[in-house]
């Protein structure tokens, strides 16, 4: 018995045991009809946007203020969120962000947006670096309502709303 | 909000191979279980699925706060204990089994921050989310039964066939709960 309880023990050892780290985020798209854009709040880790952000852009960024590093963090986002409306892809302006304890709100914003009858969405923010990495996708446009997840074999989604 | 997402997320972070805390914790609570024995198995799950339930609700809606450093300590040590307690008795009476029943209910407390600790991370500025907490709980509850059936099949599979003493199968599965949870202790210090 003692033979198998060491052999158990050892492929035990193996593991590499930790805290129950998990690698999600969060995209939440509305369109505001009113003025005629789409709102997008995008809840992020800070240390995995810093550890990705820094590794892709080579640089050290630490978000440890709201102001910081914002020209960064647009760059990052900017390759690896990507919108089109209708099959049309749309520039996607950059606001600012907000900082929540262990989190990071991005706030991003489409304008001069109607009549949408399809909208694609291509969110590959942290999969290269954290293959664990699920984006959870929140889409709200008139009474349409829709969330999926996105991972790192399907990073993209096309919803038809018409 | 649709109720296959956070249904999906639930499962997928009880039965998650990077973070087996939860799986871990199971098996350590069901190691001197026979397959046979349903009815103190469903027993067990329903303490911890009950201990899980009301602090995942609680302290998703904010009614009690949540220190996620201590709780990420504080599951591995529920992992130990009851480890050990199962190490150490060597037949499952009735008394063994009551012990056990408050040991789920008591650690599932526990737990359950744990998984309101991730189930915050994918909460958006939504209006409600009694919605989600609820899909997320059941999808946390389906993930359980499927690592216990996965569970109880692996026993079955090498106390028949491959003709295990159930006191090897008990012994390792305690070992293994409770050097993996000592690791983790470890880790979290440093």
């Amino acid at each position: 018995m003692l033979k198998w309880i060491i052999g158990f023990l050892l492929v035990g050892g193996q593991f590499t045991a930790s805290a129950h780290k998990f690698y999600v985020s969060i995209s939440q798209i509305n369109y505001n009809e009113k003025g005629k854009t789409l709102e997008i709040a995008l809840k992020l880790f800070t240390d995995d946007l810093e550890y990705c952000a820094s590794n892709e852009l080579n640089k050290a960024i630490k978000i440890t203020k709201e102001h910081l590093f914002d020209k960064e963090v647009n760059n990052y986002l900017t390759n690896h969120f990507e919108i089109s409306v209708n099959g049309e892809s749309r520039k996607i302006k950059y606001l600012g962000k907000e900082i929540e304890v262990d989190v990071t709100w991005c706030y991003l914003e489409i304008t001069d947006v109607e009549n949408i009858n399809t909208i694609s969405i291509s969110n590959t923010l942290f999969i290269s670096d954290l293959p664990e990495q699920k984006n959870l996708m929140q889409l709200s446009i008139d009474s349409f309502e829709e969330s999926t997840i996105l991972r790192k074999n399907n990073p993209s989604i096309t919803y038809q709303l018409k | 909000m649709n109720f296959s997402t956070y249904f999906l997320l639930g499962i997928e972070h009880i039965t998650d191979l990077n973070g087996y805390d939860h799986m871990l914790f199971i098996a350590a609570l069901m190691a001197s279980f026979y397959w046979s024995d349903i009815k103190s198995i469903l027993l067990q799950v329903t303490a911890f699925t009950i201990g899980h339930s009301i602090t995942l609700a609680l302290v998703s809606l904010g009614i009690i706060p949540l220190k996620a450093d201590l709780v990420e300590f504080l599951i591995p040590v529920t992992i130990f204990i009851t480890a050990i307690y199962h190490l150490r008795s060597s037949h499952q009476n009735e008394q063994f089994k009551k012990i056990n029943f408050t040991l789920a209910g008591l650690f599932g407390l526990v737990h359950g921050m744990g998984f309101s600790n991730f189930f915050q991370s994918l909460l958006g500025k939504e209006t409600s989310l009694l919605k989600p907490l609820f899909a997320f709980n059941l999808g946390v509850e389906m993930g359980q039964i499927l690592f216990i059936i996965t569970l109880f099949i692996l026993q079955y599979v090498l106390l028949t066939f491959f003709k295990f003493k159930f006191i090897w199968w008990k012994t390792a599965l305690s070992s293994l709960a409770a050097s993996l949870s000592l690791f983790m202790i470890y880790t979290h210090f440093i």
